[in-house]
C-alpha cells in the first residue's frame, strides 16, 4: 500500500476486527494473505519470539482465569501481524504528511513532527540494541548477564538524551517556535482503495454481528 | 594468518557492496566516503553480517574483536576500573594509556564520549588479537589523541589489524591500503606503491603527491619528510 492514510485506516480497522473476535482475526488474517506481500519479520526472530512468549503467557493466564486462551492468542497474534505489516510499510516523512493533512499546519504539523521524531528514536534504539548485542557477544563470548548490560544501557539512555537535546537545539537555532508549512503529497497504488474498503468492511461486519 | 574475501557480496536493505581480496598479517587501512559501506564491511569481517554471495574464509584466526564507532556499546563495567578488568587487563597501565590516570573508581556514566573512546580503544589495544577491526576509531578523539592512537596502531606487529575510517587529518603507519569505490572494495596494494593509486587520499597526502613527493608511508610525519626531501 502506498498511501499512508489508507494504510493507517486499514490497520485500525483490521486491529479492531481481530481484537473483537476470533472470526474477525480470521478475516483479518485472510486480508493480510490477500492484500500484502506476506512478509513475516523472520529476520527479527528474537523480537518475534519474545512477543510470542509474552502473548502466550498472557493467554495461559486468560485460560486459567476462565477465558478462552487460545482465542486470545490467535486474536493478539493477528493484531501484531497487522501492526508488523504497517510498520514495514512506513516511509520517512509520511507521519508529518498525514498530521498536516489531517489537522493542518499548526497542530497537525506539530503532531507529525513529534511522531516522526519518536519513530526516528525507535529506529535508532533498534540499531543501538543490535550493536550492543554484537559488542557484548564479541567481548564476553555470549555470556551476557543483567549486571553487564546495565552500564551500556545507561550509556544508551544518555546517548538518546544527548540526541534529543541536539535535535531541540537544531530546531531552536533554525527558529522553530510552533507549527510550520508543509504541502503533503500522497501517491496511491492501483489497489490501495479496494484493499482499504475491504479492511473497513471486515471491521464493520465483525463489529455489527 | 589471513582473511580471504572470495567474491563477497554484502547487502543491507537496498545497499550492496562487493569485496574480493586477502587481508594478511599487518595493518590495513580501508577508506571510502561516508556511507560507502565501510561499517558494513567491518561487520562482515567481524562475522556479524553473513555475505549474500561469496564467502569469507579465515585462516588461523583464533581471537577477534571489532571496535564500534560508539564506545558505549562495549562497556560492561560500572566504574573505569571494572571496565578495564572486564577486558582482562591491569588497571593502571590501561588507564595511563587512556589518559585517565587515578580515575579508576569513577562511574563510566560520568565519562565524556572521548574519554570512553580512549578507554575502550586502550583496553582493546592492550592485548593481542589475531583479527582487530576498528570502525572509525578516530571519531570522538581530539587531535592529540588521534596522534597518540595512530602511533600505537602503527606499532602493531602481530595479527591482522583493519582500520575503517574516513579520517582526513591523521593516519597511522600502515602496510596496505584499500579503497571503497562505487560499491566495490578495491585493494590498492602495499605502501608506498599504493599511495599514488589512491583516488581520494587525505588532503595532506594529495598535497605531497601534487608536489611530486612520494611519502614512505601515510602518517603526517612521513608526508612532511617526503616534502622536505623533494624541496631539498
Amino acid at each position: 500500500m502506498q498511501d499512508p492514510r489508507l494504510t493507517l485506516l486499514s490497520t485500525v480497522a483490521l486491529s479492531l476486527a481481530a481484537f473483537a473476535s476470533a472470526w474477525g482475526a480470521l478475516l483479518a488474517l485472510a486480508w493480510w494473505l490477500l492484500a500484502t506481500p506476506r512478509r513475516l519479520p523472520l529476520h527479527r526472530w528474537r523480537s518475534v519470539l519474545v512477543l510470542f512468549i509474552l502473548v502466550g503467557a498472557t493467554a495461559v493466564l486468560v485460560a486459567f482465569s476462565g477465558g478462552n486462551g487460545l482465542s486470545y492468542l490467535f486474536r493478539i497474534s493477528t493484531v501484531l501481524l497487522i501492526a508488523s505489516w504497517a510498520y514495514g510499510e512506513r516511509r520517512g516523512g509520511e507521519l508529518m504528511d498525514m498530521g498536516t493533512w489531517a489537522l493542518g499546519n499548526r497542530t497537525g504539523f506539530e503532531m507529525g513532527l513529534i511522531a516522526e521524531m519518536a519513530v526516528q528514536s525507535l529506529e535508532g534504539l533498534d540499531r543501538d540494541l543490535a550493536m550492543l548485542r554484537l559488542a557484548l557477544q564479541l567481548k564476553t563470548g555470549g555470556r551476557i548477564t543483567l549486571r553487564s548490560l546495565v552500564p551500556a544501557l545507561g550509556l544508551l539512555v544518555r546517548k538518546e538524551l544527548d540526541r534529543s537535546r541536539d535535535l531541540g537545539d537544531i530546531l531552536a537555532v533554525r527558529g522553530y517556535r510552533q507549527g510550520g508549512s508543509l504541502c503533503p503529497r500522497f501517491t496511491r497504488g492501483p489497489w490501495d482503495g479496494a484493499k482499504a474498503v475491504l479492511a473497513v468492511g471486515i471491521a464493520v461486519l465483525v463489529l455489527l454481528i | 594468518m589471513r582473511v580471504l574475501l572470495d567474491d563477497v557480496i554484502l547487502r543491507r536493505g537496498s545497499f550492496q557492496i562487493a569485496a574480493s581480496g586477502t587481508f594478511s598479517e599487518g595493518v590495513h587501512l580501508v577508506t571510502g566516503r561516508v556511507g560507502s559501506g565501510k561499517s558494513t564491511l567491518a561487520l562482515a569481517l567481524a562475522g556479524a553480517l553473513p555475505p549474500a554471495a561469496g564467502q569469507i574464509v579465515e585462516d588461523g584466526i583464533m581471537s577477534r574483536t571489532l571496535a564500534l564507532p560508539f564506545p558505549g556499546y562495549h562497556v560492561t563495567g560500572e566504574t573505569l576500573e571494572e571496565e578495564v578488568a572486564s577486558w582482562g587487563q591491569m588497571t593502571a597501565p590501561v588507564l595511563d594509556a587512556a589518559g585517565l590516570t587515578g580515575r579508576g573508581g569513577e562511574d563510566v556514566l560520568r565519562c565524556s564520549q572521548g574519554e570512553l573512546k580512549r578507554l575502550v580503544l586502550s583496553c582493546m589495544l592492550a592485548r593481542e588479537w589475531d583479527l582487530l577491526i576498528l570502525d572509525e576509531p578516530y571519531c570522538s578523539l581530539d587531535c592529540a589523541w588521534k596522534v597518540a592512537f595512530s602511533g600505537r596502531l602503527g606499532e602493531r606487529r602481530t595479527g591482522i589489524t583493519v582500520i575503517f575510517t574516513h579520517e582526513d587529518e591523521i593516519l597511522p603507519r600502515v602496510d596496505e591500503i584499500w579503497e571503497i569505490q562505487d560499491g566495490r572494495l578495491v585493494p590498492l596494494g602495499r605502501v608506498p606503491e599504493a599511495i599514488p593509486r589512491w583516488s581520494r587520499p587525505p588532503r595532506y597526502i594529495r598535497t605531497a603527491l601534487d608536489a611530486g613527493a612520494l611519502p614512505e608511508n601515510i602518517t603526517p610525519g612521513d608526508v612532511r619528510d617526503a616534502l622536505c626531501r623533494t624541496r631539498g
